[in-house]
């Protein structure tokens, strides 16, 4: 399946980017939101890792601009986030995303296969 | 004012003549006079201010006019002028003649300036003091003179009465009677004891009906004092008697004022008017107290009566006065006490050396017992110090002049104290005396530093909460980059090893992150919930680790882990302000001791946490005040003096309770206790 990273912290992405590729994954990183936006659009992902705070366009502000466009897209956003506070579950849904992922991340692996569940489930 | 008059006895002409101009422009009126004689005859028809003599007169020496002036004109001061200075002389003129100066010739001009303005004051202060003096004595001679005359008329009469002996023993024995009537008057301390004695002394008129006595008090109100059976009863006067000066007998307006006061009918009567001198003036004709009596008074037996009474009138009068002037003292003293008892602040009046002149009765340390400590010094009766309070303005405002502020402890108590410089005696010059204020602010002074606790806390957390989110974002990376790599890492040589090192210390960091985000979380959105006390060392210790660096520390945690209901979050606080306290205990590097157990008491199970440090232990003298609020040991700014108090509160607050055993230079234990309270399995 088709991955797209977007997050501002390096090391975020390239963790994430390794485990997806080792299970033999398509992965596509963005640095930020706007990059993020041009991405989406033109890659078509099955799955969205998607950062709350970010320079430019935030997490929830990119999922504004780019679902009413995407009307037939079939792919799934995990939203991520080191203010656990500030959303969960709930008010991830929401904004538009399926899953809500607090940072750090406890296994990463274990994030790996829930993606590749909420794939299947689609 | 009048001139002050001054004598100068010399029997040389120049000297006076340079008297006179040495005196010129002065206040002074100087009269001359060459001979004794002369002097003589001024001094016994002028009064002077200051007398000089001359000890070498012809006829007669300085020291012997002297000693004339004294007897003749006792108030005058005298001064001796002399040529030689013979011890025999001035010998004689202090012993005869009572010499307030001597002057030698030839004098020095300001110099004897200087002594005629202090001879002067000193006249002035002798006449002063002699008015003064008369005043004072002039009611009691008063009495005296009655009490002596009436001796007078005693030994008079006795003799007269030779002829007759039965009569002469009769009125011997009345005038005893009139004398310790008097000596009675003067023993009365109230109205009531007086209209009692006149009850008992008109006793043999058996006609006559107890009597009535109407007065005007201090405030003008008019009252009137009467019998009811037994009792005695003071009210106010519905209105004015009649105020002439003069007795009365069943006259139309005292029957109308006594049946209008009593509301019944009075037939006859009778109105013996008291003058009293310290409401109306010698000459005025108002006589603003009365007696009255009801009476059924045969005409033969009224002036048995009025003699009776009139020989008692004065002595009644001048007690009357008394009684009530003493009275209103008292009430008015009496006003102002209770006054100042009914503020709930402590008050006193110290003077210079912070004795007390006068307390309310809050200042006393027991408020209860009322006994006013005086001739003690304030302090010494505020919190039983032989040295003033730290922080006591007295002596400032004293300096001063102007009211200052400062803030004394009394035990655990904190009070704001308000000194008022004040001049008790209208004519000193600077203040003698200082109005100490109390107001306890240990209530609000505990409110406002726990907001600043806790606002300190609030503005940590937020900042800790900034951080540890912060941190978040490169910690997510690390730990998972680790875990992605130690999937591909081949199992053979170190890397891997390395690799998981990298994963648990990430693992250790995302830890410690939550603790502090726990730790800094506000009170609002914390609850109480069931955690063992393990974990709440466990959990607080990372954040305590750079203090106790220094020293070595041993850990003993218990095997089982009962839980206790706590708020976590604040418990942690009491472990962390624990162990940092015991770590600030220690100078130089020693041993600190956590450990847990467990124990069982007729009062159940308890989870129990021990804090033991090696440090410099605890005085016997305050350990009973570690645990109050803003008790600190700590330098200013290392310590809020909060800590232990919190600690208390919060453990007390779950519960349980915290113990302290500490021996001087060997160390510290602090205990927690807190109830196990087990999971209930639904």
């Amino acid at each position: 399946m088709k991955i797209l990273i977007v997050d501002d912290e390096p090391l975020v992405r390239k963790s994430l980017g390794r485990a997806f590729k080792a299970r033999g994954h398509e992965v596509s990183e963005a640095v930020d939101g706007t990059e993020g936006l041009a991405r989406w659009l033109e890659s078509t992902p099955d799955i969205v890792f998607l950062d709350v705070l970010m320079p430019g366009l935030s997490g929830p502000e990119l999922l504004k601009e780019v679902l009413p466009r995407l009307r037939d897209w079939k792919g799934r956003v995990i939203m991520m986030s080191a203010y656990s506070g500030e959303h969960n579950v709930t008010t991830a849904q929401q904004m538009g995303a399926d899953l809500f992922v607090p940072k750090p991340f406890d296994d990463i692996f274990a994030l790996v296969s829930k993606a590749e569940e909420l794939f299947g489930r689609r | 004012m009048t001139e002050h008059k001054i004598l100068w006895v010399d029997d040389d002409p120049d000297v006076l003549q340079s008297a006179e101009r040495l005196f010129r422009g002065k206040p002074w009126t100087l009269v001359t006079a060459t001979t004794a004689p002369v002097a003589r005859d001024l001094i016994l028809r002028e009064n002077f201010a200051v007398i000089v003599a001359d000890q070498g007169l012809q006829a007669a020496s300085g020291v012997d006019l002297l000693e004339f002036a004294k007897e003749k004109s006792p108030a005058a001061s005298r001064i001796l002028l002399t040529g030689s200075v013979e011890l025999s002389v001035l010998e004689e003129a202090v012993n005869r003649g009572h010499v307030f100066r001597f002057v030698s010739k030839p004098w020095e001009n300001e110099q004897l300036l200087v002594d005629i303005s202090k001879a002067i004051e000193h006249h002035q202060l002798k006449i002063t003091q002699s008015s003064l003096l008369k005043e004072v004595s002039s009611q009691n001679r008063q009495l005296e003179r009655l009490t002596s005359g009436l001796e007078q008329i005693v030994t008079e009469r006795t003799i007269t009465a030779e002829d007759s002996k039965i009569e002469a023993e009769a009125k011997l024995s009345h005038v005893r009677e009139l004398v310790r009537f008097i000596k009675d008057l003067s023993n009365l301390t109230s109205a009531e004891e007086l209209l009692n004695l006149i009850r008992k002394e008109l006793k043999s008129f058996h006609e006559l009906r107890a009597p009535v006595l109407a007065y005007v008090v201090a405030d003008r109100t008019p009252v009137i004092l009467f019998f009811q059976g037994k009792q005695i009863v003071e009210r106010e006067a519905r209105q004015m008697w009649s105020t002439r000066s003069r007795m009365r007998i069943n006259e139309h307006e005292d029957r109308v004022y006594l049946a209008n006061e009593f509301g019944r009918p009075f037939v006859k009567t009778l109105a013996i008017p008291l003058k009293r001198r310290a409401v109306a003036p010698d000459s005025s004709d108002e006589a603003p107290a009365t007696l009255f009596f009801e009476h059924a008074l045969p005409d033969d037996k009224i002036d048995p009566f009025l003699s009776f009474i009139s020989e008692r009138l004065q002595p009644l009068s001048i007690a009357l006065d008394r009684i009530l002037l003493e009275v209103h003292l008292k009430s008015t003293s009496l006003q102002w006490e209770s006054t100042f008892d009914g503020i709930k602040d402590p008050i006193a009046i110290v003077d210079i050396d912070y004795q007390l002149v006068r307390a309310n009765r809050h200042f006393s340390r027991d408020p209860a017992s009322g006994s006013r400590i005086f001739e003690l010094t304030c302090h010494k009766v505020l919190t039983g110090s032989d040295t003033p309070c730290r922080g006591c303005p007295i002596e400032d405002a004293l300096k001063s002049g102007e009211a200052r502020k400062g803030q004394i402890k009394r035990g655990s108590r904190v009070y704001d104290v308000s000194s008022y410089p004040i001049r008790l005696e209208p004519t000193d010059d600077k203040a003698t005396n200082v109005i100490n204020h109390y107001v306890d602010v240990t209530a609000s002074r505990e409110l406002h530093g726990r907001m600043i606790q806790s606002e300190k806390m609030a503005a940590v957390g937020l900042l800790a909460g900034n951080i540890a989110h912060e941190l978040n974002n490169p910690l997510t990376g690390i730990r998972s980059l680790a875990q992605v790599l130690l999937a591909e890492v081949p199992e053979a040589g170190t890397l891997k090893d390395d690799v998981r090192e990298v994963e648990k210390a990430a693992e250790r960091s995302q830890k410690i992150i939550e603790n502090l985000l726990d730790f800094s979380k506000g009170e609002a959105d914390t609850k109480q919930m069931l955690i063992s006390l393990n974990e709440i060392v466990r959990r607080t210790l990372p954040m305590i680790k750079t203090a106790m660096r220094e020293h070595r520390s041993e850990m003993s945690l218990a095997d089982d882990e009962p839980t206790v209901k706590v708020e976590p979050h604040l418990m942690q606080q009491v472990v962390f302000n624990l162990v940092n306290n015991a770590c600030q205990a220690m100078k130089d590097p020693g041993t600190i001791a956590i450990d847990t157990t467990t124990e069982s008491d007729g009062g159940g199970r308890w989870s129990v946490l021990h804090v033991t440090d090696t440090g410099v232990g605890i005085p016997e003298d305050i350990i009973e005040s570690i645990f109050e609020p803003f008790f600190t040991t700590k330098e200013k700014g290392q310590g809020t003096g909060l800590g232990l108090s919190m600690s208390q509160q919060v453990v007390q607050k779950f519960g349980g309770e915290i113990l302290v055993r500490s021996a001087v230079g060997e160390g510290t234990r602090f205990t927690v206790r807190l109830p196990v309270v087990e999971e209930r399995l639904s």
